[in-house]
């Protein structure tokens, strides 16, 4: 069963150890130590591996070489590169220490089982005298278990869907997972679904996939809870580098956790996987090491927000859109400060900025090369006009605004006497009121329906780093002292159990497009039967989930081109040697309230109509001697299996390519 | 006073440093360097002066020493080295017997010990995947056995090569069953294989493992027909077990291999006790340190793994190519390419045997030839070798050449006039024919290669050769990776009625392969060459 615990322990510890060695094992290996300090150190390692992954990605599959084998040759060649180079800085020493080492232990001069165990017990050791420590420190310990608390109910409510139906949620999973096995069949785009549109997420899921073995819908319905949560994370760690206060950072993260829908943001797609949410886990860390570049002038944190930059870039273009505005903001602050003093400084982030900028057009030079148009939906989405007015505010506008005076009062006061502090959140505060600007007012000036509806999931997130940040100012001070610190903690442990009291723990439900136990027979027919050798007798729709690991047929070019009376033909090898019939006893329709009935309605109709002609066909397939037997059956679907005896003595051709008429002469 | 014994000790001091003296001065100025004078001559022997001392130091040692005069180095028995020749190219084709059997007893009964021709594609991938690792794990240790091993040998040491040898089949078992069991984690989490299809390759990979290291230690006994008989008795094994007794046939060669493994153990076990017995009495040397033994076979054990690992690598590459839609899991086994491969293995039996030949000639000529020359003229010893390698070098690419074309031209004509005895038309399949004759071309270059590889080895040389076998092995890759790759897309989406038309994409990873053994043959005789130029230096080296 899908959602049942053995499932979805075995599939999320492989997406987990996928997304674990991809993106914080090997970058730390291969890149290094970046930073001193260990999240920073964590976050920059993260955004330079999906940086790459997403390059080598569009890279690989452009030369048509994108596969396991490929990306695992690169991993080992710069694994060997890396201990080569390290080899190199320790001189001789460090090879003869090696060589020496094995030698003694071929010698029994050295007792590895005594190595081991001794290494075990200090691991043991040191790890309790942490524990020790942290107990003997409640504060640590209750910061700790709110963090855990959060992070947790976070995940809950954007991972219960995913866990519990099998269905994909929302209408654009099935596009978003075309275009993973798109990635993997090493088209980048097509027409007419896979149009010009940033591929990094398609890559950074498809290489997932790659590393984990599972099912792609699987990492699909994985990624986007994670993305959400990782925004979530985003937030916590930028507040608390920001403004030094854990509690309000925490805060700030459980507001955006359990409550970002209070902003009016559409939080349900954080239970879906969507490019807008990939990238906006990228868009503060990418502020955070603007801010640390111009507060420590070094370079590799010029590089790391530069990288972050181009991620977005390479992912979701309306959101990297924003991510100039904040490095933007930046170059202006350090050109108006001093031009002169400051020119090196900006004039890199110019370059940085026109890096990204080229970085993230050569897929689309790539795509209209090729003589792919434009994606059309976003296309459309991107040019529509709309009478649109004025933002209507919610009260939690207000409420993030007022925190964003707050913030403006905190830095006139401390702009004497902490000049380079202020001068350093001083874009932050520009960058909060700017996207409160193109919120409020983006879409009324514009006209733009883009403008008007996808502000608002990043308004959210700046309103909850505006909340973040003018608690964070208070906090801060606060915590310096323990009574403080526990005023802080009460705060934070109020504000949570404040959310979870108005707002509710539960997963989001987003809206379905099929019927899950389909999903459910689906994976299934995968567990059985040899990938490739069955074919799917349904609907387009579930062309995405079905491409890759089978084939699909619709139902209505089935029951046309394939006699029911005369089956089996030499056309019948162009079908799997297992057939299933997809057959919907009620057809699964979406909500009439929603907008994509409007897309949807007219194909139900179609549906009735292709099931009518597949019960036709099954009774003249029966009638004229030909056997099935049902696969499945509920009250909602029934599954009809064949097996395509066109197959029969096909095996030795395929194993041999050979001659087959001589082969069976001689047999 | 010191005793007689005492002075007899300075004696032998004196001629540990040089055996034959000029006069008593050069051994008094010798007794005077480590501190002897007239007083200490006196107060220990009572010698009233130094000379008087090397006096009598002199005679001992000049009454000691004899002088031979000088006899020139035995001529080439032009009889023994013919007889030799012969009974060297014959050992390098029993090699070939083996496989010669298991292709008669396809072409025949349809199966052998570890393939059967009806096989269905998963299990055909299977028992491939088991094959080429257990080929790719124990190549290394088979050089190393074959290395040690005979070194203990040639020496008469049946006992210590029978040591040696089974520490490293232990330590290869460990190796073997290590991986297999890494292989059934990896794919338990991960699932890359269905896990029946993995079990089969892992109990393939792991008998074969235990056979090939078996084979070895039967090589280097020179039991050869054993082994060759045995493969023989498991084809029979199977051959009862799935035809007369009607036993799947996955399952009667997973028997017949077992039943081969253990037989294999036991001959190994049992001709090393009769080896020993012959052996002379209260020989038993103490064994080198672990370490030492491992420091000296590295070399040969990289090489090992880097040569299997180059003759198999663009199988996988070709497997693993995901052209068509039908690819099911990262490696699925195309029967066209492996037919290609098979037939062309065939090219390697003739230069195998003249290898033999040419490494023995030169080896034996070098051994006689070098008495006949002193320090001052090295060079002349180093241009005499350069010009027997370069004779030897023409007769091995002849011979390869030859062999390739003859190998070429008779399964063609067995194609086409007795197609009923292959059953799969080489001509008619363009992959077929296409990976036939290019693994022709590469195999015949290959040859090339694996003399130098031989020769450098007899010299002691192996690692300049991994150097040289390192870079083919990466090239390999990166050609068979691309040109398979390409070629799989420019066909599925450029190409129609194209030179190349009909031949399926994967195929092209025998450019690797080409593109290697090209490579490996040019920087093995470059390597060769050079090491003849300081020809002295490596005699000495070797030494």
């Amino acid at each position: 069963m899908y959602a049942s615990f053995s499932n979805q322990f075995a599939n999320m510890s492989k997406f987990f150890i996928a997304f674990i060695f991809l993106f914080i094992i090997l970058p730390s290996l291969i890149g290094g130590r970046i930073d001193e300090d260990d999240v920073d150190n964590l976050a920059a390692n993260y955004i330079r591996a999906v940086f790459w992954v997403i390059v080598v990605g569009y890279v690989l599959v452009f030369t048509k070489l994108y596969e396991f084998l490929t990306m695992f040759a690169i991993i080992i060649l710069l694994l060997c590169r890396k201990l080569s180079a390290e080899t190199k800085l320790l001189g001789r020493r460090s090879e003869e220490g090696t060589g020496i080492l094995i030698l003694r232990f071929l010698d029994k001069q050295v007792n590895v089982l005594k190595v081991i165990t001794l290494k075990v017990k200090n691991t043991i050791f040191n790890f309790q005298k942490t524990t020790a420590l942290s107990h003997s420190n409640t504060e640590k310990v209750v910061f700790a278990g709110l963090t855990f608390i959060v992070l947790i109910v976070s995940a809950y409510i954007r991972f219960g869907d995913a866990i519990s139906h099998a269905a994909m949620p929302l209408s654009d999973s099935y596009i978003t997972l075309d275009w993973i096995k798109g990635v993997e069949r090493r088209q980048l785009f097509y027409e007419p679904e896979g149009g010009v549109y940033p591929r990094g997420l398609s890559i950074y899921m498809a290489t997932i996939h790659k590393f984990s073995f599972m099912d792609a819908m699987y990492v699909l319905k994985y990624t986007g809870p994670l993305n959400g949560l990782l925004i979530g994370v985003s937030i916590l760690y930028v507040v608390y580098k920001l403004v030094k206060s854990k509690y309000a950072a925490l805060a700030a993260a459980a507001i955006y956790g359990i409550g970002a829908g209070i902003f009016g943001s559409e939080i349900v797609r954080q239970a879906a996987t969507n490019s807008q949410e990939f990238a906006l886990v990228f868009l503060l860390p990418t502020i955070y090491f603007t801010y640390k570049y111009l507060k420590e002038r070094r370079q590799r944190d010029f590089l790391t927000a530069i990288t972050g930059l181009t991620v977005m870039g390479l992912i979701h273009t309306f959101v990297y859109f924003f991510g100039v505005i904040a490095v933007s903001i930046n170059i202006f602050i350090l050109f108006v400060k001093a031009p002169v003093k400051n020119f090196k400084y900006y004039m890199k982030l110019i370059a940085g900025g026109i890096f990204s900028a080229i970085t993230s057009l050569v897929p689309f030079a790539a795509g209209l090369f090729e003589g792919i148009g434009l994606h059309g939906s976003s296309v459309e989405f991107l040019t529509d006009i709309g009478n649109i007015s004025l933002k209507k505010l919610l009260a939690t506008d207000y409420l993030a605004l007022v925190a964003f005076l707050l913030f403006g009062i905190y830095l006139l006061i401390i702009a004497k006497k902490k000049k380079k502090e202020a001068y350093l959140l001083f874009p932050v505060f520009l960058l909060i009121i700017s996207v409160f600007i193109i919120y409020y007012a983006g879409g009324y000036l514009t006209k733009s329906t883009l403008l008007n509806e996808r502000t608002k999931e990043i308004w959210a997130l700046f309103a909850v780093l505006s909340i973040g940040i003018s608690s964070g100012v208070l906090m801060s001070r606060m915590e310096i002292r323990t009574i403080g610190k526990i005023f802080s903690m009460g705060i934070c442990f109020i504000c949570l159990v404040l959310l979870v009291k108005f707002i509710g723990v539960k997963p989001l439900e987003p809206y379905k497009m099929e019927w899950d136990s389909g999903v459910e027979q689906y994976l299934k027919m995968v567990k059985q039967y040899q990938p490739k050798s069955w074919t799917l007798v349904a609907e387009e729709i579930q062309y995405a989930m079905v491409t890759g690991t089978g084939f699909l047929i619709t139902t209505e070019n089935f029951t046309n081109d394939y006699s029911a009376e005369d089956p089996f033909q030499d056309k019948w090898l162009n079908l799997g040697e297992n057939i299933f019939i997809y057959q919907q006893k009620n057809i699964f329709e979406v909500n009439k309230s929603n907008i994509i009935y409007n897309i949807e309605g007219p194909k139900y109709e179609k549906m009735k109509i292709d099931g009518e002609a597949m019960d036709e066909w099954l009774k003249l397939y029966k009638s004229s001697g030909g056997s099935y037997s049902i696969y499945y059956e509920d009250q909602n679907i029934r599954i009809v299996y064949i097996y395509n005896k066109a197959f029969e003595d096909l095996e030795k051709k395929k194993l041999w390519g050979g001659r087959l008429n001589v082969f069976n002469n001689i047999i | 006073m010191n005793t007689k014994n005492d002075f007899y000790s300075i004696v032998e001091e004196v001629t540990e440093k040089r055996v034959k003296y000029h006069d008593l001065y050069e051994i008094a100025a010798y007794l005077e360097s480590v501190g002897w004078n007239d007083r200490r001559a006196f107060a220990a022997y009572g010698f009233n002066n130094i000379f008087e001392m090397a006096q009598q130091v002199f005679d001992i040692v000049d009454s000691k020493t004899s002088v031979s005069t000088y006899v020139p180095p035995e001529k080439l028995n032009i009889f023994n080295f013919i007889i030799n020749s012969i009974k060297n190219f014959f050992r390098g084709l029993i090699f070939a017997l083996p496989m010669a059997i298991s292709v008669v007893s396809m072409l025949t009964l349809r199966f052998s010990l570890w393939s059967y021709e009806n096989l269905t594609t998963d299990l055909a991938t299977s028992i491939a995947v088991g094959t080429i690792l257990s080929f790719m794990t124990v190549g290394g240790f088979t050089q190393a056995i074959a290395r040690r091993g005979f070194f203990y040998i040639i020496m008469g040491y049946y006992n210590m090569a029978r040591k040696v040898t089974f520490s490293f089949i232990k330590i290869g078992y460990v190796t073997i069953f290590t991986f297999a069991l890494l292989l059934l984690a990896i794919s338990y989490i991960f699932s890359f294989f269905p896990m029946k299809m993995l079990l089969i390759a892992i109990l393939y990979y792991i008998f074969l493992s235990s056979i090939w290291l078996s084979v070895t230690v039967m090589y280097i006994l020179r039991k050869e027909f054993a082994f060759t008989g045995l493969i023989a008795f498991g084809i029979v094994l199977v051959g009862f077990l799935f035809l007369i007794m009607d036993i799947n046939i996955i399952v009667s060669q997973l028997i017949s291999l077992v039943v081969v493994t253990i037989l294999c153990l036991l001959l190994v076990i049992y001709f090393f006790h009769k080896a020993e017995l012959k052996m002379e009495k209260g020989l038993s040397p103490k064994m080198p340190k672990l370490s030492v033994t491992f420091y000296t076979v590295v070399p040969y054990f990289l090489y090992g793994f880097s040569y299997f690992t180059f003759l198999y690598t663009d199988r996988v590459i070709a497997w693993s190519a995901n052209d068509s839609s039908n690819m099911p899991y990262i490696i699925w086994f195309r029967g066209a390419y492996e037919l290609g491969l098979d037939f062309a293995l065939f090219t390697l039996i003739i230069p195998t045997g003249v290898i033999e030949v040419v490494v023995y000639s030169i080896m034996k000529q070098l051994e006689l030839q070098i008495k006949n020359f002193t320090l001052y003229n090295t060079n002349e010893l180093n241009n005499l070798f350069k010009k027997k390698y370069t004779k030897n070098l023409f007769i091995t690419i002849v011979v390869s050449l030859l062999s390739g074309v003859f190998i070429y031209l008779l399964l063609l004509y067995i194609d086409k006039n007795y197609s009923a005895v292959l059953r799969f038309s080489i001509a008619e399949n363009p992959t077929i024919l296409f990976v036939f004759t290019c693994s022709i071309i590469a195999y015949s270059i290959l040859a090339v290669g694996l003399m130098n590889s031989v020769l450098l080895f007899s010299l002691s040389q192996p690692k300049i050769i991994n150097k040289a076998l390192g870079a083919s092995l990466a090239i390999n890759i990166g050609v068979g990776f691309i040109g398979s790759r390409w070629f799989s897309w420019m066909q599925n989406n450029l190409w129609n009625n194209v030179p190349f038309h009909g031949i399926e994409g994967y195929a092209f990873a025998i450019c690797g392969l080409l593109a290697g053994s090209i490579y490996f043959m040019i920087k093995s005789t470059k390597t060769v060459y050079e090491v003849f130029d300081h020809l002295d230096y490596y005699l000495y080296a070797m030494s």
